[in-house]
């Protein structure tokens, strides 16, 4: 739902017209005008009032003739000025997530000291993305400035080019569409689609056990007993093991192991040729759901898909990492030419692999997710998204 | 049932608010307008029985509901179309109940512009219907509600967009305050601009070139130009205004007085009598024998001045609404010069003084008069009296008018009476029908085989002015004067404030004219004065008095506005007001089209009917059989590509032909494994979707043909296939053919 905020307290300062200018050329804009629909009907009952006034020569008519004609005039002056002094400036976004609602935000400022801007509608130009509630400002008055923000959703992951947007209004009558584009070249990356799972220790057993792939304990700071060393100075008193320390010559400290995370690494596999595209988007949009299942779970995850140059060993901090993962997820190329897929080294934890199709392991087995095979991971009573699965399912 | 939001207004309530009362104004502005309050009340019943059901609870009734109900409006629509033609009044009437129905249906933005596009097409009905002064300030009224409405409505759609809660969203002071300042900037240049625009437009082009369109459909009411006896015929009691009227004299001095006597305007001449009925002189379909365009401001001389009187008296007469078709000017007797400060269409007999107009809504003209009491009848050398026409002239009415005169001492027979003695005859038959004969507007139906002037003159003997008025002409023609029966109005109301007298609807009087000399006629009445005073005269009271004042300002309405014409133009503007030539090329225009009218319009309707049924025949054709046209076209296509290379003719660029080869290609593989494209569906679809019925190697031929013919077409931006790539792949798919 797209925000209606205006701050008509905020008075815009009064600077010099050289540097308003300078400030409004920060990004070009340009002005265009076009007759909406209601509009042609308009001028061609304005028309059928002019002759039926002219041929009966009734001066009601005459009346309500000129009347229509000021009605045009005005719409385009009043209206029209208010829009030629309106700057915009759109917020650089946040990353966006396939399938969902994602918000555009705009601040937009009015130059002009009398006219008010009433009904103004903010869209982007040529994204690809769909609107899903426009930027609305229903109320701007003379020189302040206001905030308004637009609802997108993007049906496919990447890096989309927002390149403009335009700020049109209809008001007063409907009959004149006036719009100012605004030229400020942005960049969303859409991340994959987040599915859907079933519960993690469902969807990751019975290969991928976390427990069974703990990494070689090392000295940390955790309760975990680690072992023991002489007292240094400046270790903490109550480190000291006082029983042993009788025992032996000297004073020794106990160490604490450190507290480990289980590692799981998500391998997505090459893709074939014969792959349906619907089907590969599908794959990286589980790729990317496991791994955040698996961070949600308490795993540190690593990342492998070395036919695209992808490798993240699990060794960030969880939701970091998994943003670092989703990112070059999004920007995958699958155009390019690949490289050799290779498995992930076992030393980086136990590993869950994401296919694209089942038959390509020989049938389903323990620590693969097949893409193809929705069923087995996800979660009971959802449903894949359209876009994953149109014509997937005819091909899959 | 008043939506009046509170104080913390939202958008959509403030919407509502004025789409409410927009919605009463209008349908009350044409009710006034059609002067039905049937209308009036069925409409504004409907209208907000609609609101309270549906619009102000949000709960539209169902799409099938609504449906239906279309449907039967439609019909209903059809039946008054069918029984009254297709007028302004039926289309304002199918309007209001599309305005009812959609009421009853708002759903969207979009069904709430609708609603709006239907009050704006009452507005215009309404300014079609009537141009009272009622009409004007109503439309003043409800035009501003209207404005405002449809300048919420668009905040209110913007709104909508963004969700049904920001519609409700409360509405900030400011945002009202400022949205109020800017409605009165667009009523007050509004008003300025249309006001110029009215008073620069150029007149006198209209003659109503395009039908009887543009103007009041309405005629002059109270008036008709044929009597029949034993119907109604002029009797209205209404009060509403017909015409304006000013009289001056040769020192342009305003000579109208509170007591001065009645003023006749005449305005049917009938001189045919036949059982009860006065018609039109025999022999002609209308009043006059043939009508002109008669050029602003050009001066007519409408009856004969055998003296050469000068003119004693000048008439300023508005007419303030009239019948678009050939409708009587009403002027006083003896009119010898008149003129029109508007072109029209005119025609008029000088025999008889007739003059009619048509084409034209609202009218004023000057007409200048002489006493015809004062005109000299010249008696030739070897005079004879006229002959008069014997129709209708009993025994019994010979024998009546006989002893009347005998009684007086006047000789009835013609060929025996001085010429002298006609004018005291007639006046001697005018004085028994108003002393012996009583004053009712009570009409009773004429006995089945009786002449209606006989059983008036010695059965009834009571009746209305057409039976005085006949009874008088009869009686004249029986004793050898030619008479002939006038319908029109008297003028006996006048307005001292403003200087006029004003004619209204109950003012519709008959009388007559008798020639009482050569070419000397005068008017003649037998109605008896005082019940003749009593039915025409005002009476004094409250209700006149406020009656008076509303006359008095809607009297500054018809001047000011109604009766602008060029001569108001030229007044405040002079010659300067530029048109571009748009006055030669109208005045042009409309001799053109005046010329063939008839003739234009047909041509242009068959034309536009042809054009829309071949259209609209051929679309259905296509449609339905757009296979077979296919499959006709498909191959004379082949064969004007294979001609047109043979000729060294090749069309498109080489990327094209290419891409064209390679899709031929495709399609006839496809073809020949029995897949038959469709071509609705891309070419990639149905190549994909018939995997099963190809063997696997070809499909993923076609499947690779078709991803380099994607690119070539869609792509070529991001690294176009090369022309080899494209014509090798054309030619592995043809050879996978032939193998």
């Amino acid at each position: 739902m797209s925000s209606l905020r205006t701050d008509p307290g905020t008075q815009v300062p009064r600077v010099r017209s050289s540097a308003r200018r300078a400030q409004s050329t920060a990004h070009s804009s340009t002005r265009n005008a076009t007759l909406t629909i209601a509009g042609v009907m308009y001028i061609l009952v304005t028309l059928f009032l002019a002759v039926g006034a002219i041929n009966a020569q009734n001066n009601l008519l005459f009346w309500l003739f000129g009347f229509a004609i000021a009605l045009l005039v005005t719409s385009g002056i009043l209206s029209g000025n208010a829009m030629l002094r309106l700057n915009a400036h759109a917020f650089p976004g946040e990353n966006a997530r396939a399938g969902r609602i994602h918000i555009l935000r705009y601040r937009i400022r009015s130059h002009s000291r009398l006219f008010p801007l009433f009904a103004l509608i903010i869209r982007e130009e040529e994204t690809g993305l769909q609107t899903e509630s426009p930027g609305i400002v229903v109320h701007l008055a003379p020189g302040s400035s206001g905030e308004s923000s637009a609802e997108v959703v993007a049906h496919t992951r990447g890096r989309y080019t927002l390149p403009a947007f335009r700020i049109e209004s209809t008001f007063p009558f409907g009959i004149i569409r006036k719009w100012i584009r605004f030229e400020q070249p942005r960049t969303l990356v859409v991340l994959p689609y987040a599915l859907p799972l079933r519960p993690a220790p469902l969807l990751f057993q019975p290969g991928a056990r976390a427990e069974d792939h703990h990494s070689k304990p090392r000295r940390g700071s955790g309760t975990e007993f680690f072992g023991l060393r002489s007292y240094s100075p400046g270790d903490p008193r109550r480190k000291i093991a006082w029983k042993t320390s009788a025992r032996r010559d000297g004073l020794v400290v106990i160490q604490h192991a450190q507290e480990t995370e289980p590692r799981i690494v998500v391998w997505l596999r090459k893709p074939n040729d014969f792959d349906p595209p619907a089907l590969v988007e599908r794959a990286i949009a589980l790729a990317s759901s496991v791994s955040r299942a698996a961070v949600d779970s308490g795993y540190t995850v690593g990342f492998w898909a070395p036919w695209s140059s992808l490798r993240f060993s699990p060794s960030a901090p969880g939701h970091s990492q998994l943003m670092r993962i989703d990112t070059a997820l999004a920007n995958l190329d699958l155009s390019l030419d690949a490289q050799p897929d290779t498995p992930p080294p076992s030393m980086l934890g136990s590993v869950i692999q994401v296919v694209c199709q089942a038959d390509m392991l020989g049938g389903l087995s323990d620590g693969y997710l097949a893409a193809d095979r929705p069923e087995s991971w996800l979660m009971e009573g959802e449903s894949l998204p359209d876009a994953l699965t149109i014509e997937a399912g005819t091909n899959a | 049932m008043n939506p009046r939001p509170t104080k913390s207004r939202s958008i959509e309530s403030d919407y509502r608010f004025s789409l409410f009362w927009s919605i009463l104004g209008t349908l009350t502005l044409f009710a006034v307008a059609d002067a039905n309050p049937v209308f009036g009340v069925l409409s504004l019943a409907g209208a907000l029985a609609a609101w309270n059901i549906s619009v102000k609870n949000n709960t539209p009734i169902s799409r099938s509901a609504i449906n239906v109900t279309l449907v039967l409006v439609l019909g209903l629509a059809l039946i008054v179309t069918i029984g009254s033609g297709i007028g302004v009044s039926s289309f304002a009437i199918f309007a209001a109940m599309l305005l009812i129905v959609k009421l009853f249906d708002l759903r969207s933005p979009r069904d709430e512009s609708q609603v709006l596009i239907l009050l704006v097409a009452l507005i215009v009905a309404s300014v079609l219907t009537s141009n009272s002064m009622l009409t004007g300030l109503l439309l003043m009224v409800t035009g501003v509600v209207l404005l405002k409405a449809v300048l919420r409505f668009q905040m209110y759609s913007v709104a909508y967009r963004a969700g049904v809660h920001a519609a409700t969203d409360v509405f900030e002071k400011r945002g009202r305050i400022d949205l109020r300042s800017f409605q009165i900037a667009i009523i007050f240049f509004g008003g300025v601009i249309g006001t110029l625009v009215f008073m620069i437009m150029p007149r006198n082009l209209g003659n109503s070139a395009f039908g009887d369109w543009g103007g009041q459909s309405g005629s002059v009411t109270g008036f008709t130009d044929e009597v029949e006896l034993g119907r109604p015929g002029l009797i209205s009691q209404s009060s509403t205004p017909v015409l304006d009227l000013q009289v001056f004299d040769r020192n342009a001095k305003n000579i109208g007085q509170p007591e001065s006597p009645a003023i006749y305007l005449r305005g049917a001449v009938l001189g045919s009598y036949q059982s009860g009925r006065w018609t039109y002189d025999d022999g002609r379909q209308g009043s006059i024998l043939g009508i002109h365009n008669l050029p602003a401001e050009t001066t007519i001389r409408p009856a004969s001045n055998p003296s050469r009187q000068p003119w004693s008296r000048e008439y300023r007469i508005s007419l303030r609404s009239s019948s678009l078709s050939e409708s009587p000017i009403f002027v006083p007797w003896l009119p010898t010069e008149f003129r029109s400060s508007l072109a029209m269409r005119f025609g008029y007999d000088k025999s008889n003084g007739q003059m009619v107009h048509e084409g034209t809504a609202s009218l004023s003209y000057r007409v200048r008069t002489i006493n015809p009491e004062l005109v000299q009848a010249v008696y030739p050398a070897k005079y004879t009296r006229p002959i008069v026409k014997a129709s209708g002239i009993t025994e019994r009415i010979e024998g009546l008018a006989s002893e009347i005169l005998s009684n007086a001492g006047i000789e009835p027979d013609p060929q025996l009476r001085p010429f002298s003695d006609d004018l005291p005859a007639i006046r001697l038959l005018e004085s028994h029908l108003q002393s012996k004969y009583a004053y009712t507007l009570h009409s009773e139906p004429v006995p089945a085989g009786r002449d209606a002037t006989e059983w008036f003159l010695f059965d009834r003997r009571e009746g209305h002015c057409e039976y005085y008025a006949s009874a008088l002409a009869l009686l004249g023609r029986s004793i050898g004067i030619n008479t002939r029966v006038i319908t029109g109005y008297v003028a006996s109301d006048f307005n001292e404030v403003t200087g006029q007298y004003i004619i209204r609807e109950s003012n519709a009087h008959a009388w007559v004219e008798a020639e009482v000399g050569p070419d000397k006629w005068l008017v003649f009445d037998g109605t008896p004065r005082a019940d003749f005073q009593q039915i025409h005269e005002p009476k004094p009271g409250l209700f006149y008095s406020i009656t008076r004042l509303y006359e008095t300002i809607e009297y500054a309405w018809v001047k000011g506005v109604i009766g602008y014409d060029s001569q108001s133009r030229r007044r405040i503007f002079g010659d300067i007001a530029p048109d571009f030539g748009l006055m030669k090329f109208g005045y042009k225009l409309r001799e053109r089209v005046g010329r063939s009218r008839g003739k234009l319009v047909g041509l242009a309707i068959g034309i536009s009917a042809i054009v829309f049924g071949t259209s609209f025949v051929l679309g259905l054709l296509m449609l339905r059989f757009r296979t077979v046209l296919r499959r006709l076209l498909d191959p004379l296509a082949a064969i004007a590509h294979r001609l047109l290379a043979v000729f060294g003719v090749r069309s498109g660029t080489p990327e094209q032909r290419a891409g064209a080869q390679l899709e031929r290609a495709i399609t006839r593989r496809l073809l020949a494994v029995g897949v038959e494209r469709d071509f609705s569906t891309p070419l990639q679809t149905v190549v994909e979707a018939s995997g099963d019925r190809i063997p696997i190697g070809l499909h993923t031929r076609l499947i690779d043909g078709v991803a380099v013919l994607y690119k070539l077409r869609f792509a070529p931006a991001q690294g176009a296939p090369g022309m080899g790539e494209v014509l090798d792949m054309a030619r592995r798919i043809s050879r996978s053919e032939k193998q």
